[in-house]
């Protein structure tokens, strides 16, 4: 009798698994096996039958590919830029709208906003504000800098891209340092108070201390973010990475391949590449962080 | 130097929780501030702390107006009821941390801490974090990193209510201890009135943002002024009583009384209903007779010395003190014989005392 119950618990809690079991099974494991299959073939998409297995050679082909390694070199550049400038704003950011100032759930949203605005409707506005006539060189022009155009430009493409996603997913992380910075008992910054620590002691020796494990996940979660940057890049660059392929960065490239030289195996064999470097990545940085707990 | 004092302060949040408080310490005294929940004593050490602004009136240590200063330059230090230690430093360094950002000595630095462990027995924890001691080894912390400070007034608020009875006792005697030590005025907030007793020199008695009473502890238990204060102090609470005066018969609805002709003089001004308090101490057990209470016992508290006596009659209910040999069973009919000599008696409108003993 018991043991029927339990084993009908064990059922149900089956089947209530069962509807998320099989959408991660059919649209996010079974495609990586697979991808992670056709990586050693040379893929056909008209007759799968006739891949040819490669082994490793388009791992290998990889390397000699210049443009598989500038997307690499950019796609690492950017997240150089990004990761550090996005963390430090969305960190003070957070540090004020924590803070007792006024109006501060408007600022609240207003930082937000951007995060859940659709990656089109703001790429086709920055696309507009970097135009040769747009807002970006009318305020430079105040400072007697010449117009340019930004977007079009091999040397200031992609630090235009970079700005953009800055300003696109840094309330994304604010929040999530919000969530942090609301952790810390009111009566910590109260004894702190009383023991003398001015406002940037207190940053520096509460604030910052306290969220460690809050800015370890920012940071993994923001260079993952730009290893995978693709949305906007796509819709500016009209998916070729141009100019000059200044702004390709790896996501761009694999579905390049893939979906316009229809070269499925050697995309797949470039996630793959991309999956190791995010995953090497994250290791290290857990490492960092790790050691630091010991000290 | 560091004697405190409140002067006509108020403090405003919606409504007002503070109500135009005068209180002094002397330097070096034990002050208790003590009041039911909400009555607004953390608020007031607060504002002494620097925590929370005055809306009014102004907060005076030795011969400084601190009103309008920085916590941190009134030399206070403060103990709170979470501790509020700093989660990610060691006990050392939280001790000390206070210290190295005003840029003390390293050499005198290790030595206040140095001392200040060994006076708190915190040598072993040293080096570990807040979250690897038990909740009484924090509170010592927490008591430490006020004491380095070497401050003038120290702030405790209900620094002992979230420790089981055994150490909550145990550090009772070591803050007095500490208290006769360092020979600093000491504001120390709880709504135990045990608590009260035990550590004061002088406890002021709040009740909805205004002082009732300062005093010695035994003033207060011998002479409260008003009727709360009588409730709030000596547990269990004291009896109250509606009364008459007849001639010189002291008349309840439980017992009557003749008043000797000493005391006759006492009663000239009294109004003719007022209020009569007596505490459980002051109450027996006897034989039927003149004056005594025939009740019905409905409850026996246990206290192993002593034991409570919840009787019930007419309506009204009493709480005596027996000894436990001589507790009555439950639902026996017995009398109690009520302690003139101590009775107190209130205004049954205004609730002050009647009597200025
Ligand atoms: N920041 C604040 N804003 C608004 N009202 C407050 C604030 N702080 C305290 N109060 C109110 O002031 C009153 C007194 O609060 P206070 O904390 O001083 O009480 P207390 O005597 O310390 O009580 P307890 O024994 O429960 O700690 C309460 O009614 C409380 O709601
Ligand atoms: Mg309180």
């Amino acid at each position: 009798m018991n043991l029927d119950r339990a084993r009908a618990e064990k059922l149900a809690a089956f089947l209530f698994l069962l509807p998320i079991l099989l959408t991660l099974v059919v649209f996010l494991l079974g495609p990586m096996l697979y991808a992670f299959y056709i990586s050693f073939h040379e893929f056909s998409f008209m007759v799968p039958k006739n891949s040819k297995f490669i082994f490793l050679d388009n791992y290998i082909n990889l390397f000699s590919d210049d443009t598989f390694l500038t997307a690499l070199k950019n796609t690492a550049f950017y997240s150089l830029g990004v990761v550090p400038v996005q963390m430090a704003i969305a960190f003070l950011l957070a540090v004020c709208v924590n803070s007792d100032i006024k109006g501060k759930t408007f600022f609240r949203v207003a930082f937000f906003l951007p995060t859940v605005t659709s990656s089109v409707a703001v790429s086709l506005m920055f696309m507009w504000m970097y135009s040769k006539t747009g807002i970006v060189n009318y305020l430079f022009s105040f400072f007697g800098i010449p117009a340019v155009d930004w977007l079009n430009n091999i040397h200031f493409a992609l630090p235009a891209l970079m700005a953009l996603a800055v300003w696109t997913t840094v309330g994304n992380f604010m929040i999530i340092y919000l969530a942090g910075l609301q952790e810390i008992p009111k009566s910590v910054y109260e004894a702190a108070d009383l023991d003398g620590l001015n406002a940037w002691q207190r940053l520096r020796f509460i604030t910052w201390p306290l969220l460690k494990n809050t800015t370890y996940f920012v940071l993994i979660m923001s260079t993952i973010g730009t290893f995978q940057v693709f949305d906007t890049f796509y819709i500016i660059t009209k998916g070729d990475g141009g100019p000059l392929d200044s702004t390709m960065t790896v996501v761009l490239y694999i579905f390049k391949a893939a979906f316009k030289h229809f070269d499925m195996g050697y995309a797949s064999a470039m996630a793959f590449m991309l999956f190791l470097v995010i995953f090497g990545l994250s290791i290290a940085q857990r490492l960092f962080f790790g050691r630091e707990e010991e000290a | 130097m560091a004697a405190v004092q409140f002067k006509a302060v108020t403090k405003t949040f919606d409504t007002t929780v503070v109500d135009k408080m005068d209180l002094q310490a002397r330097e070096g005294e034990f002050v208790v501030l003590v009041g039911p929940s909400g009555c607004g004593k953390s608020t007031s050490l607060r504002m002494l702390a620097g925590l929370e602004t005055v809306t009014d009136g102004s907060i005076h240590i030795g011969d400084r107006d601190v009103t309008a200063l920085h916590p941190k330059d009134r030399g206070v230090a403060m103990v709170f009821q979470d501790y509020a230690l700093y989660p990610h430093l060691t006990v050392e360094e939280n001790i000390s941390l206070g210290l190295k950002v005003r840029k003390l000595d390293p050499a005198e630095i290790t030595e206040r801490v140095a001392s200040a462990a060994k006076v708190l027995e915190l040598e072993k924890f040293l080096s570990k974090k807040p979250g690897q001691l038990s909740g009484g080894q924090r509170q010592r912390v927490a008591m430490g990193r006020a004491i380095v400070k070497r401050p003038e007034v120290y702030l405790f608020d209900e620094p002992l209510s979230n420790l089981d009875a055994k150490l909550r006792a145990q550090l009772r005697i070591e803050i007095t201890r500490l208290h006769r030590r360092m020979k600093k005025t000491v504001f120390y907030v709880t709504h135990d009135q045990v608590e009260a007793m035990t550590l004061a020199d002088t406890i002021a008695v709040m009740n909805e943002g205004k002082i009732q009473q300062v005093g010695p502890p035994m003033e207060l238990y011998r002479h409260p002024k008003n009727r709360f204060v009588a409730s709030f102090i000596g547990t269990p609470q004291m009896n109250f009583l509606d009364a008459e005066l007849d001639g010189l018969t002291l008349k309840t609805k439980i017992f009557s009384l003749r008043i000797p002709d000493g005391l006759a003089t006492e009663f000239t001004d009294f109004p003719k209903h007022f209020t009569l308090g007596c505490r459980p101490h002051d109450i027996s057990r006897a034989a039927a007779g003149a004056g005594t209470a025939a009740m019905s016992a409905d409850m026996v508290e246990q206290r192993g010395a002593e034991s409570f006596l919840h009787c019930v009659q007419d309506g009204v209910s009493i709480v005596a003190r027996c000894e436990p040999e001589d507790a009555p069973s439950p639902g026996e009919n017995i009398h109690l014989r009520f302690n003139l000599a101590r009775f107190h008696y209130f205004d049954s409108e205004t609730n002050e005392r009647l009597v200025a003993r």
